[in-house]
């Protein structure tokens, strides 16, 4: 038996294996209660919902033919897309992925800028690789960007796959600072061939911008050691971004923000500086198209952290177990493995913030002596590393923890 | 209590701590696992009406409704990974040491490996999704769900041939 029947085959009884207690069951039977006391109303309240998008939906301007059907690959591409990034597939389907038609050839590799959307929102690169053996294994090193020869403004993602022998991807970088910029890709191995591949064009927004609306909001949201401003939001057909200016606490962070009802985040950056002691920072929130813009919306923080010091503390014995901020962790095991020595903990019940933030770990030893961890593996189960073989170790402690802050109103930007 | 309430629950009682486990293998954090468990429920009871087969339809029909509540947190964590390698290629049908290993030791290896393998195995064997509904539910190619396959199978191999080696020396 292959290990792909194995796994079919044993799936059902590992499932099996878990009994949920007595208290955990009668949970769920009580929401089904409380669920059938008010189903009746809620249903009338689903169908009103329904009608009111159904009567105000497509606001956004007429078609433009298709450009993207001279490439079959990127219109395939982001009709995959359906569903996770509606801009993206609105813009294919109105024609505003813009061939680029780039290409540089170095040690038999050819790598091409095939086609771009670019608006007051975003920035999206499609490009393939030919000229190498799509069986084997694939690696892409030194990919850069930059605008107008400058240094790149922003962070980037990218991703990219074996389609029909060729290697297709996808770069997503921040918006063009001008309606027309001189945008740079770098490549510098292409599979262990190193090339440089450098490409240069020129890429406009000038078809979306008229149906761009930048709006000043500055809106302020305040708690217990910070003071945020939202300042602007970037309404495109493609694409809706808030951004949050403000100053804070060292180690403050937002890690979860929602814009309406619906809509959360596509993407994030920020930056953060420190001045007297105080971080500034600077936040970007790209979110999906709204269609159709709504005149009010609501902008709310999902969840803020703020860094502390100190965190569980656990003796290093296998089993230790150690109740903290509502959850429990209990030390599995500790083994030296490869010249480092490998805990691993099992956390239960921890608050969602809380296993993000155990970021760094000390093992104290007989003879006093501190190590820090060397690499953690992020989980339920945690695997902190330490380097060298550590054998007469007393215990382990979290020398910080990221601690939820409660939630300040949320706020309501104005679109008209 | 209503009848439909009761037959809701006497199919959802053998089925709920599956649930917390698909749930738990999705999304890797305990209180995400729960609190979709609780969404799932009350979907699934708001839609029950709409569940065909009979009662041995039960069981798949709510193990998508739970993945389909986890698909934000899925896409989400997807999209930070900033460069993916993907290739194309067939699952090795070979057989290979996991023939030896008993059911609860290789899902428990599996619940070791990376979120992203761990959720793609998860998808595909417990949730049994065809390549092209996860791939649609993840939001890439199907190429790409192929290769996280193949790569999370490997990276199962190479656990269970260790756990094996660890056994032998025992």
């Amino acid at each position: 038996m292959n290990l792909e029947q194995q796994l079919k085959m044993s799936a059902e009884s590992w499932l099996g294996e878990e009994v949920l207690s007595p208290a955990e069951s009668a949970r769920l039977t009580a929401l089904v209660r409380r669920r059938s006391q008010r189903s009746s109303l809620k249903r009338w309240g689903a169908v009103a919902a329904g009608l009111l998008l159904v009567g105000t939906s497509g606001l956004y301007g007429p078609a433009l033919a298709s450009i993207a059907s001279d490439l079959p690959w990127v219109g395939r591409f982001i009709q995959q897309m359906a569903g996770s990034d509606e801009g993206l597939v609105w813009a294919e389907g109105q024609g505003y992925v813009m061939p680029v038609g780039k290409s540089m050839t170095k040690e038999g590799i050819t790598f091409r800028i095939d086609s771009i959307l670019a608006d007051g929102a975003r920035t999206e690169l499609f490009w393939s690789v030919d000229g190498f053996d799509p069986a084997g294994e694939v690696s892409i090193g030194g990919l850069e960007y930059y605008y107008n020869k400058a240094t790149r403004p922003g962070g980037w993602s990218s991703s990219y796959r074996i389609q029909d022998g060729r290697l297709l991807g996808t770069l997503s970088l921040p918006p063009l600072p001008h309606s027309v910029t001189q945008v740079g890709v770098t490549v510098a191995e292409i599979n262990g061939v190193k090339g440089d591949w450098a490409l240069t064009f020129s890429a406009s927004r000038q078809a979306l911008d008229p149906q761009t609306r930048v709006i000043t909001i500055n809106q302020p949201i305040r708690g217990e050691g910070y003071e945020l401003m939202v300042t602007q939001v970037t309404l495109t057909p493609t694409g809706t971004v808030v951004e949050v200016t403000g100053e804070s606490d060292p180690g403050f962070a937002i890690r979860e923000v929602a814009l309406g009802a619906k809509l959360q985040s596509l993407r994030s950056s920020g930056s953060a500086d420190f001045e007297g002691g105080r971080q500034q920072l600077s936040y970007r929130f790209q979110f999906d198209r709204l269609d159709p813009v709504p005149e009010r919306l609501s902008f709310r923080l999902l969840e803020i952290t703020q860094v502390r010091e100190g965190g569980p503390v656990l003796p290093v014995q296998p089993g230790a177990r150690v109740e903290w901020q509502g959850a429990t962790f209990t030390l599995d095991s500790i083994q030296m493995v490869e010249g480092r020595t490998e805990v691993r903990l099992r956390v239960d019940g921890a608050p969602k913030s809380l296993l993000d933030g155990l970021h760094k770990w000390s093992l104290r030893t007989k003879s006093g002596e501190a190590i820090r961890s060397v690499h953690l593996g992020a989980g339920e189960l945690f695997r902190i590393d330490f380097p060298g073989q550590i054998t007469d170790g007393i215990e382990i402690e979290a020398l910080q923890h990221a601690e939820s802050l409660p939630l300040p109103a949320s706020v309501e930007i104005d679109l008209k | 209590m209503r009848q439909r309430d009761e037959a809701f629950l006497a199919l959802l009682r053998p089925e709920e701590g599956k649930l917390l486990r698909i749930a738990r293998a999705l999304t890797g954090r305990e209180a995400d696992a729960w609190e979709m468990v609780q969404d799932t429920v009350v979907q699934a009871y708001e839609r029950f009406h709409t569940l065909r087969g009979g009662p041995e339809g039960f069981a798949p029909w709510i193990r998508r409704i739970l993945v389909n509540r986890c698909k934000n947190l899925l896409r989400g964590r997807s999209r930070l990974v900033l460069l993916e390698r993907a290739a194309e290629s067939e699952i090795d049908p070979g057989a290979g040491p996991e023939a030896q290993l008993e059911a609860s030791q290789l899902w428990a290896d599996v619940m070791e490996l990376g979120e992203e393998h761990r959720q793609v195995l998860t998808l595909r064997y417990l949730v049994d999704m065809p390549v092209a509904e996860i791939a649609s539910l993840l939001g890439v190619p199907e190429g790409t769900i192929k290769s996280r396959i193949h790569r999370a199978l490997g990276a199962l191999r190479k656990r269970l041939t260790a756990d094996l080696k660890g056994a032998d020396h025992a």
